[in-house]
């Protein structure tokens, strides 16, 4: 018998808002093709399990320090904290439940399909009633489709509200092989120059944008919907050619797609120290909804995609009944 | 830091000029609330004067004769205060935000602690000087022996006097010094007759009384005092009529003026007779409620289904153009300001468990109909808008939540919440019902009230246990088990914890119930657990029918009666068994979230894992865990109730379960049976700082859980993952109600 697929996730979130219709139960999948500069969400870079440490909450009792056979962890002697070496750490996990201050946690676990569903069931009680779902974020879901198609086809059956959160980056058959079990699919547009695109994120634009066209194409056909993330990046991707350049983009797509622009937010930075790496973007301040830069943005995408709803944040986007 | 003090003491004092609590609709309301908000809770010795008078007067007399004159006496000596831009009438106290407390049953303890009122921690109150004179050489002098826990304290030893009052663990100091409270009168009789209705009820029976027939003896002074009380009620309405007009004489504006002079024909038509219009029905309302506050001593007195009973009044008034939607919600708000001037007198030692002056009152809207249908009206709407105009702490409002209840309703009711006040309160009916159809019958027994009752009349009472208009009287937050305590005995042998708050720290504070090494199972562990809770309860439950008994001879309480249906032909005291369905006093749950992690630390760490003995635990924890951060780690890591885990889960619903049945079976002084509930909002803190270090790792002192929620920090899988874990409990079992909290912060909220 083949080996059952497993998915590996490094958080769930539940009682979410902002990732689609009503209450959502988030899967965030562990792997990410891209690297952006500002991702608020490192534990979702790699693909490995990985330890990560809320050094704030150390008080030093040394229990960790006793327990790791790797010598990962010492008590900097200065702050009477732990410091620790990554690089010996095998992800065993063994100090995570020791921990009294519950500082330590290992991101990315492996779950089947089933596994998964149980757990978005649970939710139907409070769910059922007003259209809320599984939202599946990342980390990039796409690097791991097979599974999370499955899943996905699970949750269809007892007709939950599915979406994705994605970044486009993958080969098309992987992503409709998805996308087919979706009610919205999310993607993100993060620059629309190819070269820029890949000097922030790592990789060019070109697949991202045809995927994302083909995608408007074949979700309109089918009554459902796509909703074009735009995160805003002081420093990286605020330039006014770039928002002009996505809007007149969107505004080609079929079934005009809903701009929903996202505020920059520094939430991720604490999460990087954890796992002992270090965000690129930093010191820049979290930005409001009201801030005039992001104001502009909205104006300029409303301009430019007329057809178009614009929004700022997650909880804004426009659900038809 | 410096900078918060600062900005807090600069609100503080803001709050006491009354300008920022300057809250309302209109600039009448607001200047309502100003000058309810610029007074300090202070003490009120009227109703403690009136009471000395006729007892001293009437020595020999027939207690509850006695009883009904002293009630008399206060009513018609009550201050008759007229305020400018009050609309309704009648405050319960000569200073805005008294107590006219009952003196027969707090003397015992003020006659040490009175030097004490005006600093102590929690909930000091103002006195001048004159007053305190009186009552330090003249009142507290005569009562100190009188009072209920004096006279209780002649049944029982010093050490279970001592155990139920300051032990911690099984607690009754509440019960007995709040007679007279939760309670939903029968407004919709009063509002509709006025108190002329039991006046000639009563003078009709006096006249019918046989008397060869030997109940005829008791009944004979019964009805007498009963005239008495009404004839008293009928002078405090006079009184007040003149002092409207009073002040009409000297009033300057005209407009101003022709209000004073209609609030004085008001006060000649209600509460002594029916009311004509909705502003009448508002003004008996309020004055029903303050004279039960002025009466009895506890908290807790219940507009019940305020928008079902005044709809009419309002329905009348609104199609012949006399008041507006606006008028009659500014109306509304007046009465809120006006009940929260009503704060709770306790003892030092009850304020230090339930401080914050709160009494409870609570209003209920929306539910069903008779018939099942939705019952909501404009009124529902009009009393959650009003609370988000005037902020009041009181009363509870409260939503009767079900599957027909209006969208907008519910919309309404949501935005009220967001305000973050705390208003309103959420309770589903069907639960509710279900709870009345047990109400004071044993386990699995059916209550007295019939479908029709329940569903036309049946409502929360201030917090939330369940209760029917007019139809039930009986104290509902009365003993007080704390099974946080409970298990620290199971595992200490019976022992209270050293060095925390209240006395016999220690000591055996329930009984010695053996040394950890005889439990070498988990289900021998549990088994002791459960003994011990029961042996609090069994122990609390001694103590409320003594002082039951008490209370039915000689602390009797006549408006509380005339509102009862039925009372006056039976011719019997509330206190003594004349409502429909008598229930309580009731036996609540303190720190249940507590205990449950702490059975379930000890069977995954002690029996699961064996990483520790029982012993090791003993001594952890009489240790404060000094010494054992280890161990403590581990028992703070084991599963926790309140995350959709079985594993604690499971614990949960047998000592809910346990809890409830043994609680049900348990025969009261009237005849009913006992009702379980858990409901104690902030006692957590008081029974958290008598109780030591538990094994779910919470340390000595610290607040234990609060209601039934989960302890704190420990449901850390969301808030559905919580609602799941609470959806496993049987609510049925407690007919007197329970309490949730749950706090979602405001990024989880949602627009919709």
């Amino acid at each position: 018998m083949a080996e059952k697929k497993e998915a590996i996730v490094f958080d769930f979130g539940h009682f979410r808002n902002t990732d689609g219709y009503g209450i959502r139960t988030m899967i965030f999948f562990k792997g990410c093709p891209l690297r952006c500069k500002w991702c608020s969400n490192p534990f979702g870079l790699s693909v490995a399990p990985q330890l990560a440490v809320n050094r704030e909450r150390c008080v030093g009792c040394g229990m960790c320090v006793k327990l790791c056979s790797k010598g990962v962890n010492r008590i900097n002697p200065e702050d009477h904290k732990v410091e620790m070496d990554f690089d010996k750490c095998k992800a065993c996990g063994l100090c995570v439940q020791l921990c009294p201050q519950k500082c330590r946690q290992i991101s990315g676990t492996k779950y089947t399909a089933e596994q998964l569903y149980k757990k978005v069931q649970r939710e139907l009680t409070f769910t059922r009633r007003d259209r809320g779902g599984l939202t599946l974020s990342g980390g990039e879901v796409l690097m791991q489709h097979e599974i999370a198609a499955e899943l996905l086809k699970i949750c269809k059956r007892d007709y939950i509200d599915t979406c994705i959160e994605t970044s486009a980056y993958a080969r098309w058959e992987h992503l409709v092989e998805v996308a087919q079990y979706c009610d919205t699919v999310f993607v993100d547009m993060k620059h629309i120059d190819s070269d820029r695109h890949k000097e922030i994120t790592g990789i060019p634009n070109e697949l991202i944008l045809e995927n994302i066209r083909k995608l408007c194409e074949y979700m309109s056909e089918r009554g459902k919907r796509v909703i074009i993330r735009r995160p805003f990046i002081p420093g990286y991707n605020d330039e006014e050619s770039c928002t002009i350049g996505i809007a007149k983009f969107v505004a080609t797509l079929s079934g005009r797609p809903e701009i929903n622009i996202l505020p920059y937010h520094n939430l991720g930075e604490l999460k990087y120290k954890m796992i002992g790496s270090e965000c690129e973007v930093q010191g820049l301040n979290m930005m409001k909804k009201k801030d005039e830069p992001i104001v502009r943005c909205a104006e300029l995408c409303r301009q430019y995609a007329p057809e178009n709803r614009v929004s700022v944040g997650g909880e804004a986007i426009e659900y038809p009944d | 830091m410096s900078d918060a003090k600062c900005a807090g003491a600069k609100l503080g004092n803001e709050l006491r000029s009354g300008y920022a609590a300057k809250m309302g609709s209109t600039k009448r309301v607001q200047e309502l609330n100003g000058m309810l908000h610029s007074n300090r809770p202070n003490v009120d010795i009227t109703r403690a004067r009136a009471f000395t008078k006729v007892y001293r007067e009437t020595e020999g007399l027939p207690a509850l004769l006695r009883r009904y004159k002293a009630i008399a006496e206060v009513y018609r000596t009550l201050s008759d205060n007229v305020y400018d831009y009050e609309q309704l009438v009648g405050w319960p106290t000569k200073r805005i935000r008294g107590a006219n407390f009952a003196v027969e049953l707090h003397a015992h303890w003020m006659k040490d602690d009175l030097k004490n009122l005006r600093d102590r921690t929690y909930d000091p109150f103002e006195i001048s000087d004159e007053d305190y004179k009186e009552l330090e050489e003249d009142i507290l002098p005569y009562w100190q022996d009188k009072t209920a826990a004096a006279q209780w304290a002649h049944y029982v030893t010093p050490e279970e006097w001592d155990r139920a009052q300051f032990g911690g663990v099984s607690d009754v100091s509440n019960y007995i010094c709040a007679n007279g409270s939760h309670f939903i009168p029968a407004w919709t009789d009063v509002i509709k007759h006025g108190f002329q209705k039991y006046y000639n009820e009563a003078k009709v029976l006096l006249d019918e009384l046989d008397p060869n027939d030997p109940t005829s003896v008791d009944k004979r002074y019964f009805y007498q005092g009963i005239i008495e009380v009404c004839e008293a009620i009928k002078n405090w309405a006079d009184r007040l009529s003149a002092a409207c007009l009073r002040k009409a004489e000297t009033e300057k504006d005209p407009v101003r003026k022709k209000e004073l002079e209609d609030m004085a024909a008001m006060m000649r038509r209600v509460p002594w007779g029916p009311a004509t219009s909705f502003h009448d029905a508002v003004e008996t309302s309020w004055v029903v409620c303050f004279f039960l506050f002025v009466e009895g001593a506890g908290p807790s007195i219940t507009w019940g289904r305020w928008d079902q009973y005044m709809y009419p009044y309002y329905k009348r008034d609104i199609e012949a153009g006399i008041i507006t939607p606006e008028s009659a919600m500014e109306l509304i708000e007046e009465m809120y300001i006006k009940v929260t001037s009503n704060v709770w007198f306790q003892s030092t030692q009850m304020a230090y468990i339930f401080g914050g002056y709160y009494r409870y009152p609570h209003l209920d809207v929306g539910g069903l109909d008779e018939n099942g249908r939705d019952a909501s009206n404009e009124l529902s709407y009009l009393c959650l808008r009003a609370m988000r105009y005037v902020k009041t702490t009181s009363p509870a409002v409260c939503l009767m939540l079900h599957q027909k209840t209006p969208d907008s309703l519910l919309r309404e009711a949501c935005e009220l919440s967001v305000d973050g006040h705390g208003h309103p309160s959420f309770f589903d009916v069907e639960t509710l019902y279900k709870m009345l159809e047990n109400r004071g019958a044993c386990a699995n027994m059916h209550s007295n009230y019939t479908s029709y009752d329940i569903k036309k009349y049946g409502s929360p009472i201030g917090c939330v246990e369940p209760g029917v208009e007019g139809m039930q009287y009986g104290h509902t937050d009365s003993g007080i088990i704390n099974v946080a305590g409970c298990i620290y005995a199971a595992v200490c042998d019976g022992k209270k914890a050293k060095g925390v708050d209240g006395t016999r720290c220690g000591q055996v504070v329930t009984y010695a119930s053996g040394a950890p090494e005889l439990f070498d199972t988990y289900e021998k562990f549990e088994k002791v657990c459960l003994d011990q809770i029961e042996y609090a309860i069994k122990e609390c439950h001694s103590n409320l029918i003594i002082v039951e008994k008490l209370l039915a001879e000689q602390f009797n309480l006549p408006t509380f009666t005339m509102l009862l249906d039925g009372a006056l032909e039976k011719g019997l005291d509330a206190t003594n068994g004349g409502a429909k369905v008598n229930i309580g006093p009731t036996i609540q749950m303190s720190g249940f979230g507590t205990a449950v992690d702490s059975m379930a630390a000890i069977k995954k760490v002690v029996y699961t894992d064996h990483e520790a003995t029982l012993r090791d635990v003993a001594n952890a924890i009489e240790a404060n865990f000094v010494g054992y951060e280890e161990l403590r780690a581990k028992l703070i890591a084991a599963p926790k109730y309140g995350n959709d885990d079985d594993f604690a889960d499971d614990i949960a619903c047998r000592v809910w379960s346990f809890f409830g049945d043994t609680v049900n079976h348990l025969k009261m002084y009237r005849g009913n049976y006992c009702d379980a509930a858990i409901q104690m909002v902030q006692s957590n803190v008081g029974y958290g700082a008598m109780t030591g270090a538990t094994p779910n790792g919470r340390l000595a002192g610290q607040p234990t859980s609060d209601t039934m929620s989960a302890s704190q920090q420990a449901d850390t899988n969301g808030p559905l993952a919580a609602a799941r874990s609470y959806g496993k409990l049987d609510y049925t079992k407690y007919s007197n109600g329970t309490l949730l909290n749950m706090w979602i912060s405001q990024s989880e909220m949602m627009e919709v």
